[in-house]
């Protein structure tokens, strides 16, 4: 082995003891605990297959893999375009612009639970301000944690609001990192906003759009503790993601090896959303 | 001399420092410390030789903390159970009983007759005493008083009103307090498996039987019932946000939207808090009269270290018994004594009211109920019925199905666990 390989390898080195220690060595701890029952307080036991087939006839489980598809396609579209919107109108270094992004930014910054038991409040049935204002509009108040639908759009709405902050600041290095050129030779040819923000901008922001929905979706399928705070899976099942789900298996069950069992179906799956976006990427 | 000054400070400091005893004991933190520290402070005043050091584990972590201490054997001296998880803990704890005569002076019999028969079934282990209580709690209703006084309603049994209402004549009160004070609901009711355990119980009706069979898929009455439950939200006589969307019963108690809370004697404080006029009542009963008891227990860690496990049982005893370090704890904490007739100098009245009212109800609860309780596979059963229930009082599913569900969840942690345990 030549000093140039040898000087290489030794640089590699500590980046591998790490990516050991904290990725592979847990993730494959995850595969091989899947095969054991285990409650935290006696010896694991070999089980074989038997989580695996356990889950395949746990409806609660396939319904939580729903819930979590369900709230990603109600949560992506608005933490895209939303954002976007907003990025677009404060992109302009101006002190009004630096003012709001600090302002939209903010619920980010903001500890998870802090953020939900603030909505909690805000959506309360009977106490809650949104439906103080709708009853003071004379309007019937809405039961937002109530009902499936609107429990579920509440959820969206608040991981909206919390990430909108960081997206908006993905948009915003995006937007700055295109040239004006390219803008005012369109304007020359007579294109109009909408078709400058068409044909212009839109496509020089690729690669900052699939950024952006891959962080939407990273963050909004392996959301625990805004669910958790604001509804802990309820109505009935109606909110109960995956991870959720897992939670309670592991830790008010004590499920140890079926919650790992489902961990790992759970990481084929995002495995295969986070692949389909890199192929995405790839192919554009 | 100065020299022999000095070595006789540094031989008397070693020496003092190789006497003392350092437990470390694992809380919950919050109130429970406060009462911890309380008692400690009066404890090292009597034996300055022992030190300690009270670690707070959150409660979200706190079984898996000790669940985890006992699998790598990295144990504190002295911990806090809560009531569900202290029948699975009870093999790691130190047998008190062999202390109890050298530290009360009184015989193990007589410790364990001290304490209500409900708290002594969750504290033994045949002979065995594996805890102490630290803090005993029992399910009671909480009334405004200002509510029932304006609708001209008397409640047991200090409001007027000895004996407890029938299951009909708490309805027709509900109905009746609701009404006088225009208020949404009557009655809030925290979302737990517990509470509806506690409804089913007093209308006659259980999950499990005295055998840990499922029976309300026997039950004829068992539908009935649940169906009754699901109506008090429809009727609006209880808060279906709470029971759907978990929201805290204080919210709407202590905000004046409902006049009854059924919570219990833990409840104390916070509702002092609230500064209303609230006081403590009898549950109703129907065809059974009982409530739930729950709360904290105190044990110490068999930790192969005798000078340690000695002195961990010594203050475990001083703690958990009346007039001793338990009466600091109960002043602190406002919780309510787990032994029949015993008086604590609370600084304010009502918690006399809350061990009177809270005491009966402990003497009157059926062994039964603690019995069923302390099985495994009632506490693995508690999220299924909660979760259930739930989606029952959401109208996801009907009671028929929320039976079912549940007879598959039995079924299948049954199976798990591989015998009824």
């Amino acid at each position: 082995m030549s000093s140039l390989v040898k000087s290489r390898f030794i640089f590699v080195v500590p980046a591998l003891v790490f990516l050991s220690l904290f990725v592979l060595i847990p993730i494959a701890s995850i595969f091989t605990m899947s095969f054991y029952s285990w409650d935290l307080l006696r010896p694991p036991k070999f089980v074989g297959w038997n989580n695996f087939r356990l889950m395949l006839e746990d409806k609660w489980f396939w319904n939580s893999i729903w819930v979590s598809i369900k709230l990603l396609i109600l949560t992506v579209p608005m933490t895209f375009f939303i954002p976007m919107a907003l990025a677009l109108a404060l992109y302009r270094e101006t002190r009004s612009s630096k003012i709001l992004r600090a302002f939209f930014y903010w619920p980010y910054m903001m500890p998870a639970v802090a953020g939900t038991t603030m909505w909690k409040w805000l959506l309360s049935y009977d106490l809650g301000l949104l439906n103080h204002i709708l009853k003071s509009c004379g309007l019937s108040p809405i039961g937002w944690l109530l009902k499936p639908a609107p429990a579920l759009f509440s959820i969206a709405l608040l991981r909206t609001w919390a990430m909108t902050g960081l997206l908006m600041m993905m948009f915003i290095t995006g937007l700055q990192n295109i040239s004006e050129e390219y803008h005012e030779a369109a304007k020359i040819d007579g294109a109009n906003k909408w078709q400058i923000f068409w044909y212009v901008t839109f496509p020089l922001l690729r690669n900052t759009n699939l950024l952006v929905l891959t962080t939407a979706i990273a963050h909004v399928f392996r959301d625990f503790a805004g669910i958790y705070v604001l509804t802990g899976g309820g109505p009935g099942y109606s909110t109960m993601v995956t991870p959720l789900y897992i939670y309670n298996s592991a830790f008010t069950q004590f499920r140890i090896g079926y919650a790992y069992a489902m961990s790992v179906v759970f990481l084929l799956i995002s495995f295969v959303i986070a692949m389909t976006t890199l192929r995405v990427r790839e192919n554009r | 001399m100065k020299r022999f000054f000095v070595g006789v400070m540094l031989f008397v400091l070693v020496v003092s420092a190789m006497g003392a005893v350092k437990l470390v004991v694992w809380s919950g933190g919050g109130t429970e410390r406060q009462g911890l520290e309380a008692a400690i402070a009066e404890y090292k005043k009597l034996n300055p030789d022992v030190d300690f050091e009270i670690v707070d584990v959150p409660y979200a972590q706190y079984e898996q903390k000790v669940r985890l201490g006992i699998m790598g054997g990295d144990l504190p001296d002295l911990v806090t159970i809560t009531y569900p998880y202290a029948p699975g803990y009870m093999q790691y704890m130190l047998d008190l009983t062999q202390y109890v005569q050298k530290y009360l002076g009184i015989t193990p019999e007589q410790f364990k007759n001290a304490m209500y028969d409900v708290v002594r079934i969750r504290v033994t282990d045949g002979d065995a005493v594996r805890y102490v209580p630290l803090h005993f709690t029992m399910q009671c209703l909480w009334v405004n008083v200002d509510y029932f006084k304006k609708a001209g309603i008397p409640y047991p049994p200090f409001g007027g009103r000895s004996d407890p209402w029938t299951w009909a004549e708490f309805i027709d009160v509900l109905k009746k307090v609701k009404q006088a004070n225009n208020i949404p609901y009557a009655m809030s009711m925290q979302r737990t498996a517990e509470r509806l355990f506690n409804y089913l119980g007093i209308r006659g009706v259980k999950i499990l039987d005295e055998n840990l069979d499922f029976t309300l898929d026997k039950d004829p009455k068992a539908k009935q019932m649940l169906t009754e439950f699901v109506d008090l939200f429809k009727q609006n006589l209880m808060v279906p946000a709470e029971w759907i969307s978990n929201q805290d019963p204080n919210m709407a108690f202590t905000g004046g939207l409902s006049a009854v809370l059924w919570a219990g004697s833990w409840s104390t404080l916070d509702l002092l808090k609230a500064g209303k006029n609230f006081a403590p009542a009898y549950l109703p009963k129907d065809a059974e009269w009982l409530s739930l008891e729950g709360g904290r227990f105190f044990g110490a860690f068999r930790t192969g270290k005798k000078d340690r496990e000695e002195a961990a049982a010594k203050f475990a005893l001083w703690i958990g018994w009346r007039g001793l370090g338990y009466d600091i704890y109960l002043r602190t904490t406002y919780h309510m004594s787990a032994y029949k007739e015993h008086t604590v100098k609370y600084d304010n009245p009502i918690m006399d009211l809350v061990q009177a009212v809270c005491g009966r109800l402990a003497e009157v609860t059926p062994a039964w109920v603690v019995t069923i309780r302390n099985s495994t596979l009632y506490s693995n059963m508690q999220t299924a019925i909660q979760n259930q229930a739930s989606a029952a009082v959401a109208g996801q599913i009907n009671v028929d199905e929320m039976i079912k569900n549940l007879r598959k969840e039995y079924d299948r942690l049954l199976s798990e666990l591989g015998s009824k345990k």
